[in-house]
């Protein structure tokens, strides 16, 4: 019965011949941003390994050099995409993607890389994922709004009823053509994501398993989805009722929901402006003292320490170049006191996940969305692991370049030496090691259950309900 | 008029579409409450930071002297803020996506100047809540549904060939539609007008030209509508097409847009640009000092009145190679800045909502031009601050504590685009749209009166 349902529901759509063109328009959409994404991805991958490989030359080629000059050159590092970056680009278009290191500065200058601003896309970034979460209900809703109100408007459900045919057997039939074009087109995106990842050498067990999870994580979402659409179908008084309803839904659980989400957090957990922060920062280094500063009580006091260590009584008798240690010294300090005040921030942006991870229970958006990028390793923790490994890369090497400096020269006419190239050029470049695939916020899976359960809920009412009203 | 009235009246019983404009003004309310809180933030924010180093500022005023102009030229911070418009509030674009406040030192600009601002990048994923949004992108959808079903509702319930008989159908239409462009015309323009009081905006000319935009644009998405009703689908059919039309204005073309600028190019601008001042500002560390130094006077000969350098380090050379490895990039700038006004693109033109959208934030400073032009005028600013204190550095000119007060300050009021080809871009898609329907309606007509082929064609069949 439930396949005659179906196969009746099928050759409506066919006839119709508009909704099919739809779906696969929709499909051809989805494919192209597979492709097109693919093709940015090896644009910025490119750009990126040149850039790389420029830095790293342009380090390795420097002449004989006082190391404090070594420090200021600095290095450009590139945060590496992720393999599934295709499928949900997560915050990619918005933060850095090449970072420069250098003494004294940390994340300074963090050159964003696409020419249009992400921001003036305000539907999203274009991406499977992105269509998937936004477009496909869309897709679904003006598909299927009339699905039970259209055939009690047209008298036919009376006939249906007549015939036996209970709510839930049709409810299935009709889910199932839905559920029938939403897998067909899942399908294609991985099969397509799949040939591409092996186009490029990149697939592998857990780039397939995180698209796997991806896709059955959406395939859930769009499930909840027609389930909800036959539901609101089946109790509105007509088809019109049936798609207001349905699209406030959707306005509210996709557009709206999602952005007072990020206004409340924002609101909840404020963050400085760059410029502020910058000044803070600046006043607490300078609190602690100033090192050029001969009667500076902070620098005095390390002097005192390191002469007692030493057991000298002056610092032209140090056997080590005092002007390094203070270096060491400096950038010690500098680099504690940013990481006390950037772990402030860090700790507002969790705040304000949290507070998002809260709203998911509302829209599952919010919920498919952050599983995606955190399976993909586009979400904030995995550009926040890469700074965090790009700042100890850069303090180790600038304490390196210290250490040289306080080892290898002398104090008197400081300035004046040099020390050879070889030092740095074997210094170890920055090797980033992407961490292994994050699980979910549990907040947010929560958030994808409450979604699932009430779908369920939905879906078996129609167990109970007479087909007649 | 007693028409007018009677459907004016049949469109408010509906409980739907009370329903549907009470949720859309909600909305808007909420979106200029979010916006106008944003913007106040920001203001203050901007505020703050003036005062805060306008007493660093004057902190120095003994310690020039005391410590030579170079120390003050490496250790001063200088604010230059982007004051938010008010319209901002309305029309946030994309400045939360910038820096619009930064601290500058006289070192070398570019170094400077290009990081990104402080921000969640969660949050920026899922973007922002503001009034431009809601008209750009949420305000066709409201008017599809409210105005491309109810000639196959009438239909479906029978009543459209009684009425056809009865009146004009044309005429019919035409009075629904601007019935419904009427009331949402209202709907909106009071709360421009609410929103012009709450975000207390400036009575200037931005409003009128907001408010004709906004005119043009309900017309637009109108005349969508009634493209859509001549095609005399049933309901279902109607809610397609439209809703098609419109994922293409707000999604497909912006995406296109996007992604036809997505070339390795544009990936590789900005890093080169900081690659190559750094790379030659620390290489001058390790060249023939007064060679570079020769050479930048000769570059610029109004500072060429200086002594040869002597001793190991020097501040004006210093400044002068750091306004050389300015120089050398400066070209780069360029690129990247046209790159990022990114106005040449065609794709633009195929979406009315982009269109729409990059005039509402040009009006209210918010555009990716805007930032472009702030961030030109911050480098144009750095070489005057660099014209003040190079006679201080070059030619040891006495500094006195008040030319404290003389270090030109950073001001940016950013002129608007003229907002003549949009307001004539949408007139011409309106005339378009106008025109096709005529067209369609005269064949129509002609079909239906030619004796063979008599028979019209069912639009209810299908559904």
């Amino acid at each position: 019965m439930v396949l005659e349902i179906m196969r009746r529901e099928w050759t409506r759509h066919r006839r119709n011949k508009l909704p099919l063109a739809l779906v696969a328009l929709v499909g051809m959409m989805l494919i192209a941003t597979v492709v097109v994404h693919g093709i940015q991805h090896r644009a910025l991958a490119e750009a990126q390994a040149h850039w790389q490989q420029t830095s790293d030359e342009l380090w390795a080629s420097q002449p004989d050099r006082h190391p404090h000059r070594v420090a200021h050159y600095g290095h450009v590092v590139v945060r590496p995409q992720p393999a599934l970056s295709f499928m949900a680009p997560g915050v990619t278009a918005h933060v850095g993607n090449y970072l420069f290191l250098e003494a004294h500065r940390q994340n300074s200058s963090s050159i964003r890389a696409a020419a249009v601003a992400p921001a003036t896309l305000k539907l999203g970034f274009p991406s499977p994922v992105g269509l998937l979460l936004t477009f496909w209900p869309l897709l679904l809703i003006v598909l299927g709004y009339s699905a039970f109100s259209h055939e009690w408007e047209s008298g036919r459900l009376f006939w249906l009823a007549s015939m036996g045919v209970s709510a839930w057997r049709l409810a299935l039939g009709k889910a199932a053509v839905f559920a029938g074009y939403t897998l067909a087109v899942l399908a294609a995106v991985g099969l397509t994501g799949a040939f591409w990842l092996g186009f490029h050498g990149q697939l592998d067990g857990a780039a397939l398993t995180g698209l796997a999870a991806q896709l059955t994580v959406l395939g859930g979402y769009n499930g909840g989805w027609i389930v909800l659409i036959l539901f609101v179908s089946f109790h509105s008084r007509d088809s019109n009722q049936s798609l207001y309803r349905l699209l406030a839904l959707w306005l509210l659980l996709v557009v709206l929901v999602p952005r007072l989400a990020g206004e409340v957090a924002r609101f909840q957990y404020p963050t400085p402006d760059r410029a502020t922060f910058e000044t803070a920062l600046a006043e607490a280094v300078h609190a602690v003292g100033d090192a050029h500063n001969p009667n500076d009580p902070y620098f005095s006091d390390f002097r005192a320490q390191t002469l007692a260590r030493y057991g000298v009584d002056s610092i032209d008798a140090l056997p080590v170049n005092w002007n390094g240690l203070v270096m060491v010294e400096g950038e010690r300090i500098t680099s504690e006191l940013f990481q006390e005040h950037f772990g402030r921030i860090t700790a507002q942006f969790e705040g304000q996940d949290r507070c998002l991870g809260w709203f998911s229970w509302v829209s599952p958006v919010l919920a498919v969305r952050q599983i995606c990028q955190t399976v993909a390793g586009t979400d904030r923790g995995g550009s926040a692991h890469f700074e965090a490994a790009a700042e100890a890369f850069r303090f180790a090497l600038i304490q390196k370049l210290n250490h040289l400096h306080g080892h290898e020269i002398k104090r008197e006419n400081d300035r004046g030496q040099k020390v050879s190239a070889r030092h740095w050029r074997d210094m170890a470049l920055f090797d980033y090691q992407p961490p292994p695939p994050q699980t979910p916020d549990a907040r947010f899976l929560a958030g994808g259950l409450v979604w699932l359960v009430l779908a369920a809920l939905m879906l078996a009412g129609f167990r109970r309900k007479e087909v007649l009203r | 008029m007693k028409l007018w009235w009677l459907e004016t009246r049949l469109l408010l019983k509906n409980r739907a579409v009370r329903w549907l404009g009470a949720a859309y003004l909600v909305m808007m309310m909420l979106a200029v409450g979010v916006g106008y809180a944003r913007f106040q933030g920001d203001d203050v924010a901007g505020e703050a930071l003036k005062t805060r180093m306008a007493a660093e500022q004057a902190a120095w005023r003994h310690k020039v002297v005391a410590q030579g102009p170079g120390s003050a030229g490496y250790y001063l911070f200088l604010p230059a803020v982007f004051a938010p418009s008010p319209w901002s509030a309305l029309f946030g674009g994309e400045r939360a996506s910038h820096l619009t406040q930064q601290r500058v030192r006289l070192l070398a600009v570019h170094g400077q100047i290009h990081g990104g601002p402080i921000r969640n990048p969660e949050l920026a994923v899922i973007g922002d809540l503001d009034l431009g949004f809601v008209w750009a992108y949420l305000l066709p959808l409201l008017i599809g549904l409210i105005s491309v079903t109810f000639v196959a509702d009438d239909r479906r319930r029978g009543r459209w060939s009684m009425l056809q008989a009865l009146t004009d159908p044309v005429g019919l239409v035409l009075r629904r539609l601007l019935i419904r462009f009427g009331s949402v015309l209202l709907l909106n323009s009071a709360l421009l007008v609410a929103a012009a009081f709450v975000a207390a905006l400036p009575w200037e000319t931005r409003l009128g030209v907001v408010w004709l935009l906004l005119v043009l644009y309900q017309a637009f998405w109108f005349c969508v509508a009634a493209l859509v009703l001549q095609l005399g689908r049933n309901a279902h059919q109607s809610i397609l097409v439209y809703v098609a039309v419109w994922v293409l204005s707000v999604w497909l073309v912006p995406a296109l847009h996007t992604m036809s600028k997505l070339e390795t190019e544009h990936f590789n601008q900005g890093v080169e640009m900081l690659v190559l001042q750094r790379q030659d500002m620390n290489d001058s560390w390790d060249r023939d000092k007064q060679a570079d130094f020769d050479a930048f006077l000769a570059t610029y000969p109004q500072w060429a009145e200086t002594s040869p350098l002597v001793g190991r380090f020097n501040w004006k050379w210093y400044y002068a190679m750091q306004k050389a490895s300015d120089d050398k990039v400066n070209h780069l700038f360029e690129a990247y800045t046209a790159a990022r006004e990114h106005t040449g693109s065609p794709w633009r033109l195929l979406s009315p909502t982009l269109v729409l959208q990059g005039a509402l934030e040009d009006l209210a400073d918010t555009s990716a031009r805007d930032q472009v032009a702030y961030l030109r005028e911050l480098v144009a600013w750095h070489r005057e601050k660099q014209a003040f204190w190079f006679p201080y550095l070059f030619n040891d000119k006495p500094f006195a504590p008040d030319d404290i007060n003389r270090i030109p300050a950073f001001a940016f009021q950013p002129d608007d685009a003229p907002t003549t080809g949009t307001l004539g871009y949408l007139a011409g898609l309106i005339l378009v749209a106008g025109l096709v329907g005529t067209l369609q309606h005269l064949r129509a007509r002609r079909a239906r009166t030619l004796p063979k082929l008599g028979i019209q064609r069912d639009a209810s069949v299908g559904a």
